[in-house]
Order: C-alpha cells, then sequence, then structure tokens
C-alpha cells in the first residue's frame, strides 16, 4: 500500500495525536516471545531497558499465543499494555515486537535457489506466493491462508529485483489467521506492531550479525521449546535452514553433522544454542561453541539484566532477554 | 526484520503515529484546523441565526397569513370608513354661521346700527368623493357696513376689538373706513376680515366636547 494523502486524512490518528503523541519521542518498545509454555516480555525505552519480564501467559488480555487452546479472556479494567507498561513505569503508546513459537507446521521457512524461481523480483514473487504458493514451490498442501515474506540470505527484507550476486532467498510464511489475530490484538491495545519475527529467524539473524564467521563456513543449533532449528551458513549468508519438531531431536543433530561435513565446516564452527532446554544428544566430544547468556554479552558488549519491577520481582539475566534487548535495538 | 509480517495497513498506521514527516503534517494540519476554529464557530453562530430568524419569518409569515384571513371580511367597512374619510375636508370647511351672526350681534355697541352684513367665499377647494367633485371652500370674507355715534375718538375701535375677540383664531383685518357726518353727528363705517375655517370656534360660543375620532 502506497502512502497518499487522502489514506493519512482517513486514518488520521487524532487520539493518538491529541494523547500527547505528537510532541512525545521515544514511546516505550516492548518484545514479547509467545510460546505455549511461557510468555516473556522485554520492555524499553530507546536504548535503555526497563524491564524483562518472564510468566505472563497467565495475565489477562494477553496476545495471543500459537497453538493455544486456553483463552484468558479480555481484562476486565486495564488493557495488558497498560499492566505492563505501568510495572516498569513506562508511558506512552508501546510498539510491540512479537515472537511467536510456532509449530514446525506453522512457520514455513526455506532457502530457495534464485535460478529455480520464475519470478525475478520479490513483488512478483510475494504476489505469486499469494496467489498460490504451488506456483513456487510445486507441492503445497496446506489449505491455511499464509502471510508470506521474502529476505535475503543475510535475513533482509528483499524489495525489488534479487541482488545479481545472491544465489538464494529466503521464503518465509506464517498463518494469515494467526497474523490476523496479533493484529486485531494489537489494535484493542492502541498501539503499533514494528513486527512479527519467529524466534528461530531472530536467532539466526542474531547469529550472523554478532558471531558467524565471514571467512569459514559454519553451522548453528537453536533448540527452541516448539522446534529444532539448524542452518548452515556460509560468508554470513544462510545457504541451508532446517526445522525439526521436538521429538526428531535426534535426526537433527545427525543432519547437521551430515550437512556440515559435506560443506566443508570444522567442528570447532559448530555453534549450540539453547533457549528452550537442551534436548539434542550432542556428543561428549562436541568442540564446538555453545551459545550462552555469558557469550552474548561479551559478543554484543551489552548487559541482559534488568532493573527491579516495582512492587517486587528479580532482577533477570538470561540469552532470551539478550536476544530481545538486540533485537528491539536492531528494528528501531 | 522490520515490518516483517506487519499488514500494509499496519505499516502505514504506524508510519501516521511515529513517522516525523506525518507527525509534522499532522501538526500542522490540527494548527491550521485550530486557527480555523474560530472563523468556524463564527459561521456556526452566523447559521444558528439565520435558522433563528427563517423560523422567526415563518412564524411572522404565518402570522400574517392569518391577520389577512381575519381581514377579509373587514374590508367592506374600511371602505366605507374610507368614504367617510373623504368627506373630512367638507365637514372641516364648514362655517358655523348662525354662531358667526350671534358674535357680532354681540359684538355690536349701543351707538351704532349696521346697515348690511355679508358672508363671502373667495377661495375654493375642489374634493372629490363618492359621488362627485364638491368645492369647499378655504377662505370666508366678511363685510360689515353701518352707521356710528361718534361720542369717542375712534368709536369703530372698540366694535372691532369686541369683534376679533369672537371670530375664530387668524382672522386678519383687510379694511377698516370710517367717514365722520356731522350733519346729525352720525359716521358711517365699513369692516372687512378674512379667517380660514379651522375648527376651532371656540370664541363663537361653540365648545368641543369631545376629541375627534381618529377615524
Amino acid at each position: 500500500m502506497a502512502y497518499s494523502l487522502i489514506h493519512f486524512v482517513r486514518a488520521f490518528p487524532l487520539r493518538y495525536y491529541l494523547g500527547g503523541g505528537l510532541f512525545r519521542n521515544g514511546e516505550p518498545m516492548v518484545a514479547v516471545v509467545l510460546a505455549a509454555e511461557q510468555v516473556s516480555a522485554l520492555v524499553m525505552c530507546g536504548p535503555q531497558v526497563l524491564g524483562y519480564e518472564k510468566g505472563l501467559d497467565n495475565l489477562p488480555d494477553r496476545p495471543p499465543v500459537p497453538g493455544s487452546v486456553r483463552d484468558v479472556g479480555p481484562s476486565v479494567s486495564r488493557t495488558f499494555t497498560a499492566k505492563l507498561l505501568g510495572r516498569w513505569r513506562a508511558r506512552g503508546a508501546a510498539q510491540y515486537v512479537m515472537l511467536p513459537e510456532l509449530a514446525v507446521g506453522d512457520l514455513y521457512c526455506n532457502a530457495h535457489s534464485v535460478s529455480s524461481l520464475r519470478e525475478n523480483d520479490a513483488q512478483s514473487l510475494l504476489e505469486s506466493l499469494a496467489e498460490d504458493p504451488r506456483q513456487v514451490f510445486g507441492a503445497w498442501d496446506e489449505i491455511r491462508e499464509f502471510r508470506w515474506a521474502v529476505l535475503s540470505p543475510g535475513l533482509k527484507l528483499c524489495e525489488g529485483s534479487f541482488d545479481a550476486r545472491e544465489r538464494q532467498v529466503m521464503i518465509v510464511g506464517l498463518p494469515a489467521e494467526y497474523c490476523d489475530q496479533i493484529d486485531s490484538w494489537v489494535e484493542r491495545q492502541q498501539a503499533s506492531l514494528v513486527a512479527i519475527i519467529p524466534p528461530s529467524l531472530a536467532c539466526v539473524k542474531w547469529f550472523l550479525t554478532n558471531l558467524a564467521p565471514e571467512s569459514e563456513p559454519c553451522a548453528l543449533l537453536v533448540e527452541l521449546e516448539q522446534m529444532t532449528v539448524v542452518a548452515i551458513v556460509v560468508e554470513q549468508r544462510i545457504v541451508l535452514f532446517r526445522q525439526y519438531a521436538v521429538d526428531d531431536d535426534d535426526n537433527a543433530w545427525e543432519e547437521l553433522v551430515g550437512h556440515a561435513q559435506g560443506l566443508g565446516v570444522t567442528t570447532r564452527r559448530v555453534y549450540l544454542w539453547s533457549l528452550g532446554g537442551s534436548r539434542c544428544t550432542v556428543p561428549d566430544t562436541f568442540e564446538g561453541v555453545r551459545i550462552t547468556a555469558g557469550l552474548m554479552e561479551q559478543v554484543t558488549d551489552t548487559a541482559a539484566v534488568s532493573r527491579r519491577p516495582k512492587g517486587g520481582g528479580t532482577a533477570e539475566k538470561s540469552a532470551a532477554a539478550c536476544l530481545l534487548r538486540w533485537l528491539v535495538r536492531d528494528l528501531a | 526484520m522490520k515490518n516483517l509480517f506487519v499488514s500494509p495497513e499496519r505499516v502505514l498506521g504506524r508510519a501516521y503515529r511515529h513517522g516525523p514527516v506525518f507527525r509534522l503534517a499532522a501538526g500542522a494540519l490540527m494548527a491550521t484546523c485550530l486557527l480555523q476554529a474560530p472563523f468556524a464557530l463564527g459561521v456556526f453562530v452566523l447559521w444558528q441565526r439565520h435558522q433563528e430568524l427563517r423560523a422567526q419569518q415563518g412564524v411572522m409569515l404565518a402570522q400574517s397569513r392569518a391577520l389577512q384571513d381575519n381581514l377579509g371580511p373587514l374590508q367592506d367597512v374600511k371602505r366605507k370608513f374610507q368614504q367617510i374619510g373623504e368627506w373630512e375636508p367638507i365637514f372641516r370647511g364648514r362655517l358655523p354661521v348662525s354662531a358667526l351672526l350671534s358674535a357680532i350681534e354681540q359684538a355690536i355697541p349701543e351707538n351704532a346700527v349696521l346697515d348690511s352684513l355679508s358672508i363671502e367665499v373667495d377661495q375654493f377647494e375642489r374634493v372629490a368623493v363618492n359621488g362627485g367633485i364638491y368645492r369647499v371652500p378655504t377662505n370666508y370674507r366678511l363685510f360689515l357696513q353701518g352707521e356710528i355715534r361718534a361720542a369717542v375718538a375712534d368709536p369703530v375701535q372698540a366694535f372691532h376689538e369686541g369683534l376679533l375677540r369672537r371670530l375664530p383664531p387668524g382672522t386678519e383685518e383687510i379694511r377698516r373706513e370710517m367717514k365722520p357726518d356731522h350733519a346729525n353727528g352720525l359716521s358711517s363705517f365699513s369692516l372687512q376680515y378674512a379667517f380660514k375655517p379651522n375648527g376651532n370656534y371656540h370664541g363663537l360660543g361653540l365648545n368641543r366636547t369631545a376629541d375627534p375620532d381618529p377615524l
């Protein structure tokens, strides 16, 4: 949708402007991890971390969690956003970054060779995907509508014609119904939505930006609550991306080893990141790097410790908080 | 990965909220609207006033129509009153001659004898009324001739003063002559006056019994 004066006048956010938004800068950004087991959120105002909080899944009016059948219902008095910002003494309209942990079947993410695609630019590829994904993938038996995005191997949004230097593009898809739920929820909260980023993509993006070596190929295995992700990276570009269900973790490790050997990844350049608990059976002779909160702090030169919330609570220090902080800063 | 999986509508909405260009445009737009507020208020007040006047005009038109309807049966009466009103100059131009003669009789002194008396009209006004055109006198002349015994230096003066007191206000003396006749001690005299019928005949002994009818 292009900008137009008529649309601006029609969608004029008068209430927001009259509420002080016209002259307010540095509105709080809230990154929320939406997992079936746990909902956690990081609240930031500008570069400053106001707080990181777990266990928000029991709060009324929380954002929709993928795959969750439990409905906590709308808040009676204050909205989820008002409560969260009130706890961390933040003011203004929140800007949300949603990180929903989707099941393997709900997230399509794969690297495609540009030469195998009929489309030459991202716009026409998105149109083909919206029309019928089978025009692009060949085999697609999903009956649900999906929202699609085309990313470069460096996980940047593709616009216009594909870069001739790139041999691959990443095609990512989320169920449109879930995205609509997020949209409606954000609308109810009178907030704005910055992005919906699956945590697997956020982890790989962090890895590409901060840790992936430029000269050597490397492999990354991320263990999330709902899935395990394997990514092979060459020259800071993803050449292979696989997702495995939780009960298929052993295959993930075996395939990682197989692909790594095929692409010449040395054992020292295998990175293991356990965000949803360590499930893979890693051999004792593992020589790679385990990504921890300490390593993330060291690499990004930032501390992932949050302040205590108003009225009690404990200070948090975790890899997830560090990831969210980096992500929010990257998106701001 | 900004705007990833965000609908274009939401992207625009966020740009409108946080984009500096849109904020500037919104500020300018709101300031412009704010500056127009007094004008808009004035227009609103004028419009409201116009509406009130229109409502008032409607009420008055309805009243006017009702009065016109009521006036219909009175048209004949009004026409008759107009015909009567046309006679007003004729009535006003009348002179109470009997009262005038009575006043002259009372004014004649004991040493005088009146030989002739005439009342003439020397100016007329043509008045058209229903039934014809009438000449209505607007100026009267009174001629008196007689003889008087000259007991004093100016014997006619007392007669003249007595007449002036009784004749209508505004009466002018036109002529006063006296010719002494030493043979029998009598002098002949003649008096001439001009006056207008102004309705004030108090000097003639006619008093107004009521205010004139405004019709």
